[in-house]
């Protein structure tokens, strides 16, 4: 029993892996191709999964700077270790939280919506109208999610950073804190190294792409039954979220040779 | 009216895309251009996933199948791609319309994505010619499934097609709706367009296409070009 759920699990995970391939392929060769309806898209895709999310996200990194990084800027100046406060600003919100949160929230709020519409549309028959039509699936549907996601993920997350990073010197501010604004970007820039820049984009747009390409697979791979949405949204998620993870790990990796 | 053959389906077996299982076996059959021909079958008999296999949509099960001369089982992404856009498909229910965009916006699809060029005057000639324009910028849901079925209709042929697969177009429709889509069909006719259509009653037919198949037993019973009476 546990072998055929391993074997299962394989299986989704080689399919999954195809399927990602397939749309990089895709993204690649037909970037120029139908941009008159390609475009639109891409566009609502980035209006949906991230200038909607923006007061989501706001009010996450306003809780997350008051909640974490304010206690944190505080407690480390009680303790007069407040030249670790760029470290720990970097390493918690821009490194690890930051992205983390702000693709869990995406997730939820346009990742399941896209597994939700492609297994809908799947199940009533509009992508195999969509191939009568001469219209790549792949191109239509899922090139402009992955590059929504990705992009919106990428901005969401930078926005975030600097709502968290404003909102956590506030509180710092408001507890009378001994640090002035100026010794505390000194810090957070001390902290900061270009490769940070690089990795966070590579990192939040990889989340982002990860999190469009499973929830599209999951709607798309197979003929659906209606009934089966909801089921394979779930589904959808739980990869979503175990996949976000890993990426995470595997930067941390790479955080460690910076 | 005969001519070159555009479909060939040679021992083809005919599978239900949803469960895999063959619904129509060893399937002989030939649409050469310019005929129309009314394939007629019981509810569950096949006839849908006959006519998505005969236009390429579904693969067939065992067999070989043929358009416009060429093995479908060897043809690129590429080469299917250009046969889908010299076929026009009409599925049945409503035509799968695109539940996201809006009447005008699922008739322009096709254009604005093969084409890329000025098709606001293709589209409102479309429209004005499948009594479609009041309805322009109504999403599908809220259209009953006569329109929803017309404008599918639209946006098969609105690229000029060189075949047209239709499934059960006039079942369950008005003597004036049948009259209406059989006018339009006379059209493509003359026009050169290639009919396909499945149908659960030849009467509607008679007069309007000039062979006939019927599906008995998991098999295809074609007729003769003389007529459906063979066919009993």
């Amino acid at each position: 029993m546990r072998a055929t759920g391993i074997l299962q699990s394989l299986t989704r995970l080689y399919e999954l892996g195809a399927f990602a391939v397939i749309t990089l392929s895709v993204l690649v060769t037909k970037w120029s191709r139908s941009r008159r309806v390609i475009r639109p898209l891409i566009l609502s895709n980035l209006w949906r999964s991230g200038v909607r999310q923006l007061p989501m996200i706001g009010f996450l990194g306003l809780a997350l700077g008051l909640v974490i990084i304010g206690q944190t800027v505080a407690l480390l100046t009680k303790v007069g270790a407040q030249e670790y406060i760029g470290t720990v600003m970097v390493a918690v919100v821009v490194r690890e939280l930051g992205p983390l949160l702000t693709a869990l929230v995406v997730l939820a709020r346009s990742g399941t919506a896209n597994a939700v519409e492609l297994g809908t549309a799947r199940a009533l028959g509009e992508v195999e109208a969509l191939e009568s039509l001469g219209i790549d699936p792949v191109h239509y549907l899922v090139v402009p999610r992955v590059v929504g996601l990705a992009v919106s993920v990428f901005c969401l997350t930078t926005y975030l950073i600097l709502v968290a990073v404003g909102s956590g010197y506030l509180f710092a501010f408001l507890q009378d804190v001994p640090l002035t604004p100026a010794a505390y970007f000194a810090q957070l820039n001390d902290a900061l190294r270009w490769q940070d820049f690089v990795l966070l984009a590579l990192k939040t747009a990889l989340c982002g792409a990860l999190i469009a390409v499973v929830n599209c697979y999951h709607g798309l791979a197979r003929p659906l039954p209606i009934e089966d949405v909801a089921e394979v949204t779930s589904r959808a998620v739980v990869e979503s979220i175990v996949g976000c993870v890993l990426v995470d790990a595997v930067f941390l990796v790479g955080y460690l040779f910076v | 009216m005969t001519g070159d053959i555009l479909v060939e389906l040679a021992g083809v077996d005919v599978l239900d895309e949803a469960t895999g299982d063959v619904v129509l076996r060893g399937v002989n059959w030939q649409v050469k251009r310019g005929e129309c021909w009314a394939v007629g079958g019981g509810p569950g008999s096949g006839k849908s996933a006959l006519l998505a296999t005969a236009a390429g949509l579904h693969r067939p099960g065992g067999g070989t199948l043929r358009l416009f001369g060429q093995n479908l089982a060897a043809a690129s992404e590429e080469t299917q791609v250009s046969w889908r856009r010299r076929i026009g498909f009409v599925f049945a229910h409503g035509g799968r319309l695109f539940s996201q965009l809006t009447v005008a916006e699922n008739i322009a699809l096709p254009v604005r994505y093969h084409e890329g060029g000025d098709e606001p005057a293709r589209v409102q000639a479309a429209l004005a010619r499948a009594e479609l324009a009041a309805v322009a910028a109504a999403m599908p849901s809220r259209l009953p499934q006569r329109l929803r079925q017309r404008a599918a209709l639209m946006r098969a042929v609105i690229v000029p097609v060189e075949m047209l697969f239709l499934d059960e177009p006039l079942t369950g429709q008005s003597a004036r709706e049948v009259r209406w889509w059989t006018d339009f069909l006379r059209e493509q006719q003359r026009a050169g367009v290639t009919v396909v259509a499945t149908c659960g009653d030849f009467v509607p037919w008679r007069g309007l296409a000039d062979r006939f198949a019927v599906i008995k037993d998991k098999q295809l019973l074609a007729s003769e070009p003389a007529g459906m009476s063979e066919l009993g």
